[in-house]
């Protein structure tokens, strides 16, 4: 199959379009001309200059493709107006679809996220048949919803095939923008405090989400939604496991929603002045105490997908992210990385020249 | 192919300097001066050796343009400069030319450009007696400066006017300097430098002292001469104009000479200015010398008190408060000079006039004084707090070596080995403490083994983390200067000398005023076929931080990866407290202390060897932005500190800007309006939103959820 990926240069979108490669599918990157290309580095893919935001560019890039994979969008807690979060990505969406099936594409993988779906208070697994609240949500899940819900309402037609797939806590190597997810853990080394905080989330490995957005293609049902994560954790534990995965002291501290927001609030203050991204934003504390826990019980049977431990997504992230230029050197002369770290490295030879 | 720098020399033994005083017009003793002081034979002497006739010779004179106001007495009188000129062009010597390069006020002062400031301070670009001269501009025409690698100024340029002259003549003014006592010829020179943002580069990017040690050693300056007619005296030093008769030139064919002279008369000890002292130890005097004239100290002088001097040198650790207050206390005249921001002018106008009378008002003393050391613990306080707590935000120290790498036989690096092997077998038999660390007392120094194996390919790490390397990547390394001394056939370094800078150690000395380790090393490096060693053995400590700091860092192939070991040999010097507080009576807690200290040092040092294995820099610390100062824009003028201050400070005069637009809107300003038939106008209510508020309602709103969510928690915690 030839699959175009919007956001190919990104940190999932450049490890679908390794994922497509290693299945002996050929692969068109949509990229846009500033564009970081250091993650496609070596990678046998064809580039198409466009922009999800132009959509005179898009039909020219999906001709002659099967698959189309929309995973471009913002990830930010940080700096990005909620109104243009969202309207850029319901209007990508959108442009998306008219031009695949204007270029006569078959099948259409959206890269969602998990958190459309909501989350508990309790210690609740949820799939995908709970709706998700979008009460004093962040807007960064607003868009997300807001871009699935459109999406789904313009294939309704049946012209594209649309499937959505909708990871978790996604982390990992070759994150080159260091998202979200990876700077949960790059913020945890940093913070003096080691502070850890309320609630839990589904840690996922970003090669096993690449893996599951093929598998979405080959098998996934038209209209269906399939959620695809990793193990289900508290935070405390998470950060248990980066200490001990990184020889760092803690956590030392717990934190609990007042002493989150006021801290982050804090910490936005701070970054005005120094200009660094701030270790976390009054956005993310807002799901400080919630549990973002899923189940890929339904991707697992329908697709064949696989998750990976939360430890080994870890392992897989920290091992690259410490040779990273995300962690600072005065960081990494703190770390004493363990055995698996080493192991992971010298099994997957990966390489560190970063 | 860029021209080198004409190297000429006049002969040791016939080097003289001339005081001359007296009533005669400035003119006159300029003259007589000149002629005692050997300038036509030194002159002479270097035409021969370039081998030029006398209308070829390219003779450049640096005055000192530090002016800000027009015959004001902090620079060169400028008919002294021309008289000058006139007299070596009576000599045959007219190829002559003015040069200087534009000095740190060009940072907030308009008008500094070279040409501009020679005009406005009275340079006629044509002498009394109608010979013309060029004023050069020693930012331009740059070109390699030829600085050895163990120079502090390696890879910087310099303009080729001063290079390619064939004779160069320091003319500075005799005047104080807050933080120097005295500011003459060795001040002076540093002017040619050619950056724009002096203080930033030349000051705080590189040490001034290395600075100027390097510029002299790299180009010869062949005349000095001083102008003492009028001089400037008193605690304010460069930043006012306070002048005093003291009726004399001095001059001589040796710069240091001339500023010794210069320093005696103002019955000041030589050494008293921190450039000067490093120039005189460094390089020194020559070993005869003549001075010519009476060095008894000039009537009425007044120098800098020691209490100006010292807060003054304090102060001036943080580029932001010398910045600060070398544009906010400088006495200006602003209709030559405007200010090229409000800020700058305004303070100005506010402060400059307290201090007029330093001398004479002890509450504008003490308030200087004071003002001084707040802002010198200001930037005590932060280093500390990066020191302890945040280093990627300090600044990496590019030195010079504090030793000559010549200096060195093939018998001392050779005797480094065998001067360590022994600290081995006593390890050997050292059972490790409580964490794993073999350490023991030898002569008040702490000898100690750490060693781990890196489970990676030996080949590969060897490959990729240089052992010449390895000491500079022990841990708090936060700069230095290093030259290969000898290769091998591999062209690996085998010899070297090294100069490290490590931050205070144990990290929390910074609380009690512990210095930065600053060391000199050889170091002998062995390449074996399973093993690469490298040892090294402390020469010089600069600030004497260190009695012992020697050592062997081992790369071995093991079956498990590579073995790393270092073994080394330390006495740090401690500040006044421990020296008082002496723990030595207290040895669990000492012993505790010393191996905690030790084990973290090195398990980072560790670190940093593998940081380098996954080809990252282990190196702590930002390096200075070598562009600062170089653009246009006023923003590129201020230090990076200013900048995100002033973001802040724009930030929050929006929001009170909005806040009090939207006062004035709530207090009867109509929204929209539409006029119907009848012309009645219909006002609708002003629907328009306001950032400020919002965002504090929505900062207060989230807070109060958070809140209740965590009361809510405890609640249902607290039910059965």
């Amino acid at each position: 199959m030839r699959a175009l990926v919007t956001g190919a240069n990104g940190f999932i979108g450049s490890h679908v379009v390794q994922a497509l490669l290693a299945k002996g599918h050929s692969v068109r990157a949509l990229i846009r001309p500033t564009s970081d290309l250091r993650s496609l580095e070596g990678l046998n893919v064809e580039m198409a200059i466009g922009d999800i935001q132009q959509p005179a560019t898009l039909t020219a890039a999906m001709e002659g493709c099967e698959w189309v994979f929309h995973v471009a969008g913002v990830f930010s807690y940080w700096r990005q107006p909620p109104e243009q979060l969202i309207g850029e990505a319901k209007e990508g969406v959108k442009h998306v679809i008219t031009a695949a099936k204007a270029a006569g594409v078959c099948r259409m993988v959206l890269t969602s996220s998990s958190v459309v779906f909501g989350s508990t208070g309790q210690q609740r697994i949820l799939d995908e048949a709970h709706p998700g609240s979008i009460e004093s949500a962040p807007a960064y899940v607003l868009a997300k919803k807001g871009q699935v819900d459109a999406a789904f309402e313009m294939a309704k037609d049946g012209i594209v095939e649309l499937v959505s797939v909708h990871p978790t806590v996604v982390v990992g190597g070759h994150d080159y923008g260091l998202t979200e997810s990876n700077h949960h853990i790059v913020s945890y080394l940093q913070d003096l405090f080691k502070t850890s905080w309320i609630g839990g989330c589904n840690i996922a490995s970003v090669q096993d989400v690449a893996e599951g957005h093929v598998l979405a293609a080959e098998n996934g049902r038209s209209g269906e939604r399939y959620l695809l994560g990793g193990e289900n954790l508290e935070w405390q534990a998470i950060h248990q496991l980066i200490s001990s995965l990184t020889g760092m002291p803690g956590p030392y501290l717990k934190v609990y929603h007042t002493a989150a927001y006021l801290a982050s609030a804090l910490q936005e203050a701070l970054s005005l002045l120094t200009n660094d991204r701030p270790i976390s934003t009054r956005e993310q504390a807002k799901m400080v105490g919630n549990y973002y826990w899923y189940s890929h019980q339904k991707a697992a049977e329908e697709l064949g997908y696989v998750g990976r431990p939360a430890k080994a997504a870890l392992i897989e992230a920290i091992s690259w992210l410490a040779a990273s230029e995300h962690v600072s050197p005065s960081i990494r002369s703190q770390m004493e990385l363990s055995p698996e770290i080493y192991a992971h490295r010298q099994s997957f030879g990966m390489s560190l020249k970063n | 192919m860029a021209k080198r720098a004409l190297k000429t020399q006049t002969i040791p033994g016939t080097v003289s300097c001339s005081i001359k005083t007296g009533r005669e017009p400035a003119v006159q003793l300029l003259q007589a001066a000149l002629q005692e002081g050997g300038l036509w034979e030194a002159l002479e002497l270097v035409r021969g050796q370039c081998c030029v006739e006398r209308p070829d010779m390219a003779i450049l004179i640096k005055p000192d343009l530090e002016l800000f106001d027009c015959g004001a007495t902090t620079g060169t009188d400028p008919r002294l400069v021309e008289h000058l000129i006139d007299l070596l062009h009576e000599q045959g010597y007219t190829k002559v030319a003015v040069a200087d390069a534009e000095g740190a006020s060009g940072q907030w002062l308009e008008n500094r450009e070279v040409m501009v400031l020679a005009d406005l301070c009275g340079y006629q670009f044509c002498t009394p007696n109608g010979n013309e001269y060029e004023v050069l501009d020693l930012g331009e025409s740059l070109m390699d400066g030829g600085f050895p690698e163990g120079s502090a100024l390696r890879n910087s340029e310099v303009s080729s006017h001063w290079l390619q002259a064939h004779f160069r003549i320091v003319f500075s003014k005799n005047k104080t300097d807050q933080a120097q006592c005295f500011a003459l010829g060795l001040n002076n020179l540093l002017g040619i430098l050619p950056l724009r943002a002096k203080t930033y580069h030349y000051h705080h990017r590189l040490p001034q002292n290395e600075v100027v040690v390097g510029l002299l050693e790299r180009t010869e300056v062949h005349f000095a001469i001083i102008d003492a007619y009028w001089s400037n005296h008193g605690s304010q030093g460069t930043l006012r104009s306070n002048p005093i008769a003291t009726h004399t030139i001095i001059a001589g064919n040796h710069l240091l000479l001339a500023d010794w002279a210069a320093a005696l008369k103002m019955g000041l000890d030589p050494y008293a200015s921190q450039l000067n002292a490093a120039a005189l130890r460094k390089i020194g005097l020559p070993k005869s010398y003549q001075l010519y004239g009476d060095l008894s100290p000039y009537p009425g002088w007044k120098n800098v008190p020691i209490h100006v001097r010292e807060s003054t040198r304090k102060r001036n650790e943080s580029l932001l408060s010398q910045r600060l207050a070398e544009a906010w206390l400088l006495q200006v005249n602003t209709s030559l000079f405007p200010f090229k921001n409000i800020l700058d002018g305004q303070i100005n106008n506010l402060l400059s006039p307290l201090t007029t009378d330093l001398d004479d008002h002890p509450m504008a003393f003490w308030g200087m004084v004071t003002l001084n050391y707040l802002l010198a613990g200001a930037q005590h306080f932060q280093e500390t707090w990066q020191i302890l707590y945040d280093k990627d935000r300090l600044y990496r120290k590019a030195v010079a070596l504090n030793v000559n790498p010549n200096s060195f036989s093939t018998e001392d690096f050779e005797e480094v080995e065998s001067y360590i092997l022994p600290f081995c077998n006593i390890l050997k038999h050292t059972p490790p403490d409580r964490n794993g660390l073999c350490w023991r007392y030898l002569d008040d120094s702490v000898l100690f083994e750490y060693s781990k194996i890196i489970p990676v390919p030996y080949s590969d790490f060897v490959e990729r983390v240089d052992i010449s390397r390895a000491v500079e990547m022990m841990y708090d390394n936060i700069g230095g200067a290093r030259q290969a001394v000898k290769h091998d056939g591999k062209q690996r370094t085998i010899y070297q000398v090294e100069r490290d800078i490590y931050l205070p150690q144990p990290n929390w000395m910074a609380l009690f005023g512990g210095e930065y380790i600053d060391v000199d090393k050889i170091e002998v490096i062995r390449y074996g076929f399973s093993q690469q060693q490298i040892f090294w053995r402390t020469v010089h400590s600069a600030n004497n931080s260190a009695t012992f700091d020697d050592g062997m860092v081992t790369f071995a192939k093991d079956p498990g990866g590579v073995r790393v070991s270092i073994v080394a040999r330390q006495k740090f010097a401690l500040p006044l407290f421990w020296q008082v507080f002496n723990i030595d009576y207290l040895p669990k807690v000492k012993d505790a202390l010393v191996s905690d200290s030790y084990i973290r040092f090195f398990s980072r040092t560790m670190a940093n060897f593998e940081a380098s294995y996954e080809g990252r820099s282990p190196l702590v610390g930002k390096a200075f932005d070598m562009a600062f100062g170089e653009g246009h824009g006023p923003s590129s003028m201020l230090p990076p500190e200013i900048d995100k201050l002033k973001g802040l400070l724009n930030m929050l005069s929006g929001l009170v800007e909005k806040l009090v637009n939207s006062s004035r809107q709530a207090s009867g300003q109509p929204g929209s309006w539409q006029q119907d038939d009848l012309g009645y106008r219909h006002f609708s209510p002003s629907t328009e939103s306001n950032p400020a508020t919002d965002a504090l309602r929505q900062l207060f709103g989230e807070l109060a959820t958070a809140a209740k969510k965590d009361i809510n928690l405890l609640n249902n915690q607290n039910q059965p």
